[in-house]
């Protein structure tokens, strides 16, 4: 009993000592995988140990990172002979559309924008693309799809540029750890994209917090607050002239992804069609939200052929093909070649 | 919910607060114990709890049944009967779907149409694992006839929550021996616990994580965009990977069952340490290659009908180690690999007596691992073809980075020739400081892996199994 005893308070302590000193990574660990955000009950001073940590151990990391570039450009020049790629200089990517009235972006930028097509306006309308660089933004949904749509499209522009960000668990519900209006305006300005393709939604339907105000799923507040995060993309993309392919979410096994998707995709297609970009719909690929989720589609030959996976969230690698197949076909349509 | 995680790390505290309380009442603790891992499970899918529960009243009843029989002939039939509906779920539901496509493919070429319907069944976590559990009680109740099994404890087994998900396979005779034994439901060996846990999560957090996003997720993503440089670092990083995230979580799962006073096999000894082929089984996933030798080798025959039937009994033992992986082209030759690997080793040993320098051995048995881990880890097999062509044609220079893996893997390399003595030295450091001592120290160690880990809580690779 001593024994475990002895084990017992090593374990607590250790345990919880960690949990104080990461309490900012544990809340957003918690509110990414679980939807709580104990910071919205804990008072600010408990965060003062862990946001130092976490800010000084950022320093360190990104300082371990240089010396890394550093030594590589060194081992390059010494042992090689040649030299290695210079280090990105920061750039200043304060750029905020926020506070741009929404109408003077569209009277400003929407009539005149020459890179893209209007897809169901001026079907013959073309863009002046000569080299797509595509940046490819989502949750795990989108890490299935971007290696198979980069690896169809580096064939057919070897020159292009195609950078997959997505990153699991992510979303536009919680942007206090994943920001992905800033995360795309950051890279946009950094790497030049002229494309965005989004596909991300499932992490999504559950309150959002902000600034201690709470905003019930799935009330008439949460639909707007949501609609401003789509906003914020569109406004951006539009004031830099970049595209955006939106993906919208298809029929899911969960129900409350389920009830999420059918809100999503409105709002989605909205935004959208007001901003005259394109909208992937995956619900006429696997059949639309409001009938019973099935994992298997009906194929002419081989029948009824297993495309979404064991979750009900993800596709099997059929389904990713399906939705590549459409996504590549708009990609290239936006594309002049 | 991952061993890994934060609300593990909080439940796991709750939890043995109370195990460890009732250690005076054994009844009261397995069924204490029984609950937890049922919930753990219902934590994954509360239909997959409902199955294991079906799956083991079945195995109870076969076992039953076959320890009341008297030992003849029939008894053997009995026992194939009971294997084959115990495979039944773990074929249905990892094999079903491909044999139905492959037919959807292959009949209309033969002027025949395809005839098996969809069976819409979802593979419950760790099935692969408790399946061959289950095969292992059901030969020990056929074979041993043991007295002292009973329905609860066998509820325990396959349920056993450290080993659920992705084993290590214990067999049943030794778990049941074990939770007779007075040391049940102590902690045992309370150093080595602490050491095994801290060093499965520095593996797997630390090392498996920082292998994969620097050097293997790019290559077996986009293949068509790596030189050989890049693909070689790739292949050898995912050979460490592998290493880090099973041996991580097996030195997890080891250390936690440690605590509920239960000792699991090893399922590790140095593997890139290995001078052959032959050498690497003895020391990789040891629970799985002696279930495969015990339950599929021997059985088939093993070596009692000559050189050229043990080693066709080899390639079948190897072949259905690799679809137990999963049903993929990709482990099929993965496991073909290793057959052949095998049945060229012994033809080797067969016609020269000399073995290969040790270092020659150890460099050969890697690079060869390697490459069949090309097929493991591929999604599909036009990727891992890539890679290997990738291998070929001499492109890329080496980068800080490529020169980082190189001798970080010599470290490793060296350190695992004294992991023995290293094992032992803290063994005694953690044994003799007392908590005022150690608290400290195993909070820095756990704020370093937290600070050298990802984001989020990277999922193990075995969990897909």
């Amino acid at each position: 009993m001593k024994r475990a005893l002895h084990l017992f308070i090593i374990s607590l302590i250790v345990v919880l000592a960690n949990a104080f000193l990461w309490l900012d990574s544990l809340d957003q660990y918690l509110s990414s995988r679980y939807h709580l955000q104990i910071s919205s009950v804990l008072p600010d001073s408990n965060y003062v140990v862990s946001k130092w940590i976490k800010v000084k151990t950022t320093l360190l990391m990104k300082d371990l990172s240089e010396l890394m570039a550093i030594s590589h450009e060194s081992i390059h020049t010494r042992l090689l002979g040649i030299s290695a790629q210079k280090i990105p200089q920061k750039l200043d990517l304060a750029l905020n559309t926020k506070n741009i009235p929404q109408q003077e972006l569209f009277q400003k930028y929407s009539s005149n924008s020459p890179s893209f097509h209007l897809r169901s306006d001026s079907p013959t309308d073309v863009s002046n693309l000569l080299t797509p660089k595509i940046l490819f933004a989502g949750d795990s949904m989108m890490q299935g799809i971007a290696p198979l749509a980069i690896a169809e499209l580096r064939k057919k522009y070897p020159t292009g540029l195609f950078v997959d960000l997505s990153q699991q668990s992510t979303g536009l519900s919680v942007n206090r750890y994943f920001d992905w209006p800033a995360k795309i305006q950051e890279e946009s300005l950094k790497q030049g994209f002229n494309i965005v393709v989004i596909f991300l939604g499932p992490n999504d339907p559950w309150d959002i917090y902000e600034s201690r105000v709470k905003y019930v799923f799935p009330s008439e507040a949460w639909r707007e607050k949501y609609r401003s995060r789509i906003r914020e993309i569109m406004d951006f993309a539009l004031l830099h002239k970049i595209h955006i392919i939106w993906i919208g979410l298809p029929n899911m096994g969960q129900e409350r992804i389920k009830q999420g998707a059918l809100i999503q995709n409105t709002l989605f297609k909205e935004e959208i069609s007001r901003y005259h970009f394109d909208y992937l719909s995956t619900e006429d690929i696997f059949g639309t939200l409001d009938e019973p989720f099935n994992r298997y589609i009906p194929d002419p030959i081989k029948g009824q052929t297993l495309v979404r996976g064991e979750d009900g969230v993800h596709f099997t690698v059929t389904g990713l093909r399906l939705i590549n197949q459409q996504l590549v076909k708009i990609i290239q349509r936006v594309v002049v070649h | 919910m991952s061993f890994i995680s934060p609300e593990f790390a909080i439940i796991a505290l709750l939890f043995f607060s109370i195990f460890w309380t009732l250690s005076s009442q054994k009844y009261f603790q397995k069924i204490f114990l029984l609950i937890s891992s049922y919930a753990l499970y219902s934590t994954w899918s509360i239909e997959f709890a409902m199955i294991l529960l079906i799956y083991s009243s079945y195995i109870w009843m076969a076992g039953k049944w076959l320890n009341q029989s008297t030992p003849s002939k029939k008894i053997r039939l009995k026992l194939a009967i009971t294997l084959c509906l115990a495979l039944g779920a773990l074929f249905i539901s990892k094999y079903y779907e491909l044999i139905r496509t492959l037919l959807i493919d292959l009949l209309p070429q033969l002027g025949l149409h395809s005839f098996l319907p969809i069976i819409d069944f979802i593979a419950p976590a760790g099935i692969s694992f408790f399946t061959f559990q289950a095969i292992t009680y059901l030969v020990w109740q056929a074979q041993e006839k043991p007295s002292h099994s009973n329905f609860l404890d066998l509820l325990l087994y396959l349920s056993f929550w450290p080993t659920l998900f992705a084993g290590p396979i214990m067999r049943a005779k030794d778990f049941h021996e074990q939770l007779q034994h007075p040391d049940f439901g102590r902690p045992k060996e309370s150093p080595k616990a602490i050491y095994f846990i801290f060093l499965g999560l520095f593996q797997k957090i630390v090392l498996a994580s920082w292998l994969s996003s620097t050097y293997v997720d790019q290559v077996f993503k986009y293949p068509d965009q790596q030189t050989t440089v890049t693909t070689m670092s790739g292949i050898l990083g995912y050979s460490l990977q592998i290493f880090f995230d099973f041996s991580g979580y097996s030195l997890i799962v080891t250390g936690l069952a440690l605590c509920l006073g239960l000792t699991l096999p090893i399922n590790f000894q140095q593997p890139y340490l290995a001078r052959n082929i032959k050498d690497f089984w003895r020391r990789w996933h040891i629970s799985l290659s002696t279930f495969i030798r015990d339950f599929i080798y021997i059985p088939l025959g093993g070596n009692q009908h000559g050189f050229t039937r043990s080693q066709m009994n080899i390639l079948i033992a190897m072949l259905i180690s690799g679809i137990w992986h999963g049903a993929g082209a990709g482990f099929v030759i993965w496991g073909l690999l290793h057959g052949i690997g095998l049945v060229g080793y012994n033809l080797f040993t067969s016609m020269f007596k000399k073995p290969l320098p040790s270092w020659l051995g150890v460099l050969l048995t890697m690079c060869y691992v390697g490459i069949s881990w090309v097929f493991f880890r591929s999604n599909h097999l036009d990727t891992a073809l890539m890679i290997c062509k990738n291998l070929v044609l001499g492109t890329g220079t080496l980068q800080i980075n490529d020169l980082i893996l190189l001798l970080f893997t010599g470290f490793f390399l060296w350190l695992s020739m004294y992991s023995y003595s290293v094992e032992q030295k803290c063994l005694s450091f953690i044994g003799q400081r007392n908590l005022l001592m150690i608290i400290p120290i195993l909070t820095l160690i756990l704020f370093v892996i937290i600070l050298l880990g990802p984001s989020g809580v990277p999922s193990f690779i075995y969990f897909q199994f």
